[in-house]
């Protein structure tokens, strides 16, 4: 697989098609979001479009940049790719106008399995990705038009069965065709980058994870076991897809919804940061690197915003930093606003959600958590953290979406 | 030497290995005589030892702090992995 992470924006993109780290929790909180949302089938069926268009535009770059000509070829690179990035085991089978995939391991159903299923019941299947990988696999491999193909997830792993199942027809889906961004796109960005406090060490910190995880695929299950956490490889214009577009349809058709549905992605950043954040500074790995974490607050932010720029967020920079008091991030790129102003331009409200919530829980570990103890990072903890009282409130300041030049989010005592 | 739950999200699946009295360097030269096990490329060098056994289960060591661990294979069924860990470390001593 031919990764890319770009020096000048601290974007990562396999081939030419964005893509960033996300972990499990992440991954569950944020189609979770989109589900409670939208509801079960209008989100499964939002989430497997969007899936559907993310993945085809890689696979159709994957494909077009490799030596691979037969349906067969394609179809065994497609599999590896999906597979090398974390997403699980999956077969597909395609005859003239009918096919199946079976999937096991799928990162979505098994790890909400792994997550959630001795205690929750779910009677939704929970792997529309892998539903619009399915689609887009076949098309691409077998050269059939786009948009010609329609899954059905009839088995799902959380809903107790042994593997996941889909059907496959040929028949016509709904075309959504706005414009994707890819490498050419977010690079050409016109980006004013100034370095911020510490940025020697974030650099520093954003090299070594690079090169560390530049190794990290996909085990025979298609999974990827790092940190304490599944992670994935996964499709930006994926994340930003579900977000951005139940966004629009919140605006245009339950604006009173708007704001409950920001908050929610906001979290999704406490998350991630709680999580994958969290699960690298307290691993083996990071110990091996840098040593035990010490409760030094300017170390610990360098550290954190290295991570961001390794993972493939962008181009993170501390602006000032005050321990106990004050942070004020700056992205100048990241991963979620070229998406947005390819898809719909300029907008009034600053909507860099990730980032926001991300940079509030930057704040939140370095304030509350004694680094030099043991560490167990589980939800009891999440909940003591996140859910009794932050203490620290997040404004976004300035927004790329709105046009300015940079995000800003200021984070502050509450 | 004694086992202690690692505080990671897969059930039971990490172990962190308390080696008390024994200092690492002893550790270390231990499992390289070990038949059990065998050291494997690290992406992280010398600074990040892995030593696997035949079932796929690893052994990592951070030299630099003294960091031990037992990661047992994934496909061990969460309720033997205790009794796995265990067995590793019975195995260790």
């Amino acid at each position: 697989m031919s990764r890319f992470c770009s020096g000048k924006t601290d974007l990562m993109y396999l081939w030419n098609t964005p893509v960033v780290y996300h972990c499990h929790h992440f991954n569950l909180f944020l189609d979770q979001t989109i589900e409670d949302t939208l509801g079960p089938q209008k989100s499964y069926e939002l989430r497997s479009n969007v899936a559907y268009r993310a993945w085809y535009q890689l696979l159709a770059d994957a494909i077009s940049n490799s030596d691979v000509s037969t349906p067969i070829e394609k179809l065994t690179l497609a599999k590896t790719i999906f597979k090398n990035m974390g997403h699980g085991k999956i077969n597909l089978f395609w005859e003239t106008n009918k096919g199946e995939a079976i999937g096991e391991f799928l990162h979505y159903g098994y790890s909400w399995k792994q997550k959630y299923g001795e205690f929750v019941k779910r009677f939704h299947p929970a792997d529309p990705v892998a539903a619009g990988f399915a689609r887009a696999a076949i098309e691409v491999s077998f050269n059939l038009p786009t948009f010609s193909l329609t899954t059905d997830e009839t088995q799902c792993i959380a809903i107790d069965s042994e593997q996941c199942y889909f059907t496959i027809d040929l028949q016509s889906s709904p075309k959504d065709e706005y414009p994707l961004v890819d490498r050419e796109y977010c690079e050409n960005l016109e980006m004013l980058y100034r370095p911020g406090k510490y940025e020697e060490k974030v650099r520093e910190v954003a090299k070594a994870l690079k090169e560390f995880t530049a190794g990290v695929k996909g085990d025979e299950r298609g999974l990827v076991e790092a940190f304490g956490v599944y992670v994935t490889m996964h499709l930006s214009n994926y994340y930003n897809g579900i977000t951005y577009e139940t966004l629009k349809y919140l605006e245009e058709n339950k604006p009173f919804l708007t704001k409950p549905f920001a908050n929610l992605a906001k979290e999704s950043g406490h998350v991630c940061v709680f999580n994958t954040f969290g699960g690298i500074l307290t691993s083996a790995e990071w110990e091996s690197l840098y040593g035990k974490p010490s409760n030094d607050p300017e170390l610990l932010i360098s550290y954190l915003t290295g991570i961001a720029r390794a993972l493939g967020f962008g181009k993170w920079v501390i602006k000032d930093f005050e321990p106990n008091k004050l942070l004020v991030l700056r992205t100048y790129i990241n991963y979620e606003a070229p998406y947005y102003l390819a898809r719909f331009g300029h907008c009034k409200e600053p909507n860099n959600f990730f980032v926001r919530g991300a940079s509030q829980a930057f704040m939140v570990l370095i304030d509350k958590l004694d680094w030099e103890s043991e560490i167990t990072l589980n939800d009891e903890l999440y909940r003591k953290l996140f859910k009794e009282g932050i203490g620290w409130k997040v404004e976004e300041t300035k927004s790329i979406c709105t046009g300015s030049a940079y995000t800003e989010v200021v984070v502050t005592r509450e | 030497m004694k086992l202690k739950k690692s505080g990671g999200c897969f059930r039971n699946i990490r172990w962190m290995l308390d080696l008390e009295e024994e200092t690492v360097e002893d550790f270390i030269e231990k499992i390289k005589k070990s038949s059990l096990f065998r050291e494997t490329v690290s992406p992280l060098g010398d600074r990040l030892l892995r030593f696997k056994d035949n079932d796929g289960n690893e052994i990592i060591v951070v030299p630099s702090t003294g960091r031990t661990e037992i990661r047992l294979h994934y496909l061990i069924p969460e309720s033997e992995r205790k009794a796995k860990a265990e067995e590793i470390l019975k195995k260790l001593r």
